[in-house]
């Protein structure tokens, strides 16, 4: 490509004003689009976290079990969420980590407040003390945890993140060293971690404060799970030294799973020792952190990579096709070069040269929609996300998929336009092109408006399949009435009610919600439908054996005030919903959904059955009172 | 005249062009030489072949049968890519219509087939354009674009873009076709002085008029050279 050529192009785009900004208004929309998904792309899937040499970084477990289990989890074996104790254990099995740390695989949102102040809600994260030296982060200010601040006996302290202290404590120095109140406990902030640092994972929420896991306890009292040995709540990531080979420490690592789940009644009992052969560990690489965004979100951005690379593929044709009308009207020239000696490549070279250029251009106009695109999407997809650590601003590595996918694009659609230039004929600079004995044009434009034509098609059709899978989605019948419902969250522990508190509580907040004007019903939930949040159980039903590894025994369940079914619109079809008189003194009664009876109760009535969790001797538990319409 | 002053060589020359099921012979058994420095003037009613024996001469074209020596060369089967480099090289063209290309500059124009030639140093490139331009007095319109200049001076332009490469020959395809009289004279008088200053010239015309100032005029007809004349004896037997 020589500087004439460039110059040329240039004078051949300045010269036609109107093509020039339809196509480069066509590419921009084009390229635009790739590089928009390319952000995200690289935002969320390629990343790696920006923590010292992420390549060293593994995780132990493969996949999102978040966020607290008991048992076996899943039929294939694969252990992806670990209590403490077993953390501990495969800890000081595989001396091939420097460090191993543990993570919350949840994460919670607490109510924290600085002396007089406001309670805000921030989302926190229980983390080992070996956290940060794990994944090689020092302080911006203050100090980060250490070992041993993960000591039983520690003072409650925590870390607070850049973000959480610039947008949540305005930036006060003071900050470091001062009391703050989590959950209505005392905590001192030790610390602040450095600019750009979100944590070990990508997500729409990072954690606005971390918290050594011996802190568990304190703060939730007689729930915290930090000592059950059966809930797993954790994943372990850690950093490798050099030279381990992991498939080797994989295979072993698994044999210490089995090992200690061996140990453990939960895992044991009912035929579970049957199935303790095949439970196992995957050991993957962390630099990117824990990936549970990327696993939720990777085939959807696939799937608009693909449809935005039609989207340019249908804009290459239509400008090659452009190419090609004008290329017509340029033949002229063509064969005058060709008559002065220019072959084939150097006809070739210019009509590229040409076509690059106005793809960069394009490229360019399509970085400002590439911008506007990502912000767009990521609002979108995350409308309730602070501190998204994705930035739709181009890096460096979106600048450079923007310029190698202009660069691609120019050759793509000059390519056609080029080999018809090449192939004029140079007889035609004495004769005249409307002498010319062939138009050899007319086949590959053809060609290209079929191939528009189809993409086009394929494009449509699935936008329409995407546009009505979507509709169907947005309208489907969860089962509840949603007109007029609100919801509002509470979190009494975090503004200090101990337990014994809490019954007097909620029953005010009820009957003061119900003498609000214009309130039909208020109903209470431990987790609001939608939510996604639910605790899950193996069901054993009374009078049957205890419920293998195997069988399909998990039931979800919320725990609901007397009129929450009416609040949501939900009907009862048998026996009774809740009344006043189920309280906790009185027999323990459950309502079950048309789903669960016919599940554990098949072609009996549910109504009067009882049903218990955990182990055969609680098998009488709960009776059920009555059966409700099956809500998602 | 000695062997090696043969510039052209052709022997039994035909052309033909095939359209839908018709053939078009639009030369045949063409016999011609042309030796250096000569100055030849190929005349003849219009479709009589004159252009397309031009573009065979000049290598826009190939052959359908016979032989073509061009510098002792065979040239009727070479392939595309030596067919451009030579043409390059060898070959100047003065085209009736100039074909000057208009997004270039008179400047950019001229040194064109010389950036077409692998390592000319752009040093050497902007020499032989000024030389050339200042060859037909058209240095002082070097930055201008064709459409700024009148018809005669765009063709002098376009002879200095045949000059610029020296090559062994120059063709033009009725150069004076598009200009008008005065134009057409002053045009022909600069390849007269070209061709005195030992360049070598083969001209397509219909005109007697700018015939007259080659040596020697090849009359077609039906795509047969069915007369060649010898002016410049003519002319001096004439003047005797």
């Amino acid at each position: 490509m020589t500087l004439q050529d460039i110059r040329y192009a240039l004078r051949q785009l300045r010269k036609s004003p109107g093509f020039t900004l339809t196509a480069v208004i066509t590419l921009a929309l084009g390229i635009g689009a790739n590089t928009a998904i390319f952000t995200l792309v690289h935002g969320i899937l390629l990343r790696s976290l920006p923590v010292a040499d992420p390549s060293q970084l593994y995780r132990i477990g493969d996949t999102d079990d978040c966020c607290v289990n008991g048992g076996f989890v899943g039929q294939n074996g694969d252990f992806d969420i670990f209590s403490y104790d077993l953390y501990l254990h495969l800890k000081n099995a595989a001396p091939e980590f420097e460090q191993l740390a543990a993570v919350q695989a949840g994460q919670n949102t607490f109510s924290v407040r600085r002396g007089e102040a406001l309670s805000k809600s921030l989302r926190s994260e229980y983390v080992s003390g070996n956290f940060f030296s794990t994944l090689g982060i020092g302080p911006y200010a203050g100090r980060v945890l250490g070992e041993s601040d993960d000591a039983p006996a520690a003072a409650p302290v925590t870390v607070l993140s850049y973000s959480a202290w610039q947008h949540e404590f305005a930036a006060d120095p003071a900050i470091v060293g001062a009391t703050i109140s989590i959950q209505a406990r005392p905590f001192t902030v030790i610390g602040i971690a450095p600019p750009g640092f979100f944590g070990d994972r990508v997500t729409d929420r990072p954690p606005d404060f971390w918290m050594p896991l011996s802190s568990e306890p304190y703060v939730n009292g007689d729930s915290a799970i930090l000592h059950h040995a059966d809930s797993n709540w954790l994943y372990p990531i850690g950093r490798v030294r050099p030279g381990t080979n992991i498939a080797a420490l994989q295979t072993r690592l698994s044999a210490a799973l089995r090992q200690w789940l061996s140990t453990r009644p939960m895992y044991t009992d009912n035929g579970g020792s049957a199935v303790i052969p095949k439970q196992h560990v995957v050991i993957v690489p962390g630099g990117g952190g824990i990936q549970n965004l990327q696993q939720e979100a990777g085939q959807g951005l696939k799937m608009l990579m693909i449809l935005s690379t039609v989207v340019l593929l249908i804009a290459c044709a239509n400008i090659a096709n452009l190419l090609l009308a004008r290329g017509t009207a340029r033949r002229a020239d063509i064969a005058v070069r060709m008559a002065l000696g220019a072959g084939r490549r150097i006809v070739i070279r210019q009509i590229i040269t040409e076509s690059v250029l106005l793809s960069c251009i394009g490229g360019l106009a399509g970085l400002a929609v590439a911008y506007g695109g990502s912000r767009t999407i990521l609002a979108l997809a995350f409308p309730d996300a602070r501190n998204l650590p994705v930035d739709a601003s181009p890096s460096l590595a979106v600048l450079g998929f923007a310029f190698l996918a202009s660069l691609v694009t120019g050759v793509l659609f000059g390519i056609a336009p080029a080999w018809m230039a090449s192939h004029a004929q140079p007889a035609e600079a004495l004769r005249g092109v409307n002498r010319s004995t062939r138009d050899r044009s007319s086949l590959p434009q053809k060609a290209l408006v079929v191939f528009q034509a189809a993409l086009s098609l394929v494009l449509l059709a699935g936008a329409i399949l995407m546009t009505k899978s979507l509709g169907k989605l947005e309208h489907q019948d969860f089962g509840i009435a949603t007109t007029n419902r609100y919801v509002l969250h509470f979190d009494p522990a975090g503004a200090g009610y101990t337990i014994d508190r809490v019954p007097a509580l909620y029953r005010e907040i009820e009957d003061r919600f119900s003498a609000l004007p214009g309130v039909s019903s208020v109903g209470m939930a431990l987790y609001s439908p939608l939510e996604g949040d639910n605790w899950g159980e193996c069901v054993i039903q009374q009078g049957y054996p205890a419920p293998g590894p195997d069988s399909k025994c998990g039931s979800t369940w919320d725990r609901v005030s007397t009129h929450f079914l009416d609040a949501i619109g939900v009907p009862i079809v048998r026996g009774r919903g809740f009344t006043e008189q189920d309280t906790q003194t009185a027999p323990q009664v459950v309502l079950v959904n048309e789903t669960f009876a016919k599940k554990f109760f098949p072609n009996q009535d549910a109504v009067g059955k009882h049903f218990g969790i955990d182990e055969t001797k609680y098998s009488g538990s709960f009776e059920i009172a009555g059966v409700f319409s099956t809500l998602k | 005249m000695a062997a090696n002053d043969k510039l052209i060589e052709i022997e039994d020359l035909t052309k033909v062009f095939y359209t839908d099921e018709v053939e078009t012979h639009a030369l045949s058994g063409i016999h011609l030489t042309i030796s250096r420095g000569e100055y030849v003037a190929m005349s003849g009613p219009s479709g009589c072949g004159k252009s397309t024996l031009l573009s065979i001469l000049g290598l826009l074209d190939t052959p359908t049968s016979g032989r073509y020596r061009l510098n002792g060369n065979p040239v009727e089967n070479l392939s595309f890519s030596d067919r451009s480099r030579i043409r390059n090289q060898e070959i100047g063209f003065i085209f009736q219509s100039f074909n000057l290309i208009g997004d270039l500059s008179v400047e950019e124009n001229v040194e064109l087939p010389l950036t077409y030639r692998a390592g000319m140093p752009s040093a050497e490139r902007k020499k032989r354009v000024k030389e050339a331009l200042d060859r037909v007095n058209m240095a002082h319109r070097m930055r201008h674009f064709p459409a700024q200049l009148s018809g005669g001076q765009q063709q002098r332009v376009a002879v200095a873009r045949a000059l610029a490469g020296s090559p062994s020959i120059l063709l033009a395809d009725e150069p004076t076709g598009n200009l008008d009289s005065k134009n057409g004279e002053a045009v022909m008088h600069l390849l007269a002085d070209l061709h005195r200053e030992g360049s070598t010239i083969c001209m397509v015309t219909h005109d007697p008029r700018f015939a007259k100032h080659a040596q020697r005029e090849v009359h077609l007809f039906d795509g047969k050279v069915v007369s060649e004349v010898e002016l410049k004896k003519l002319t001096e037997e004439v003047e005797a």
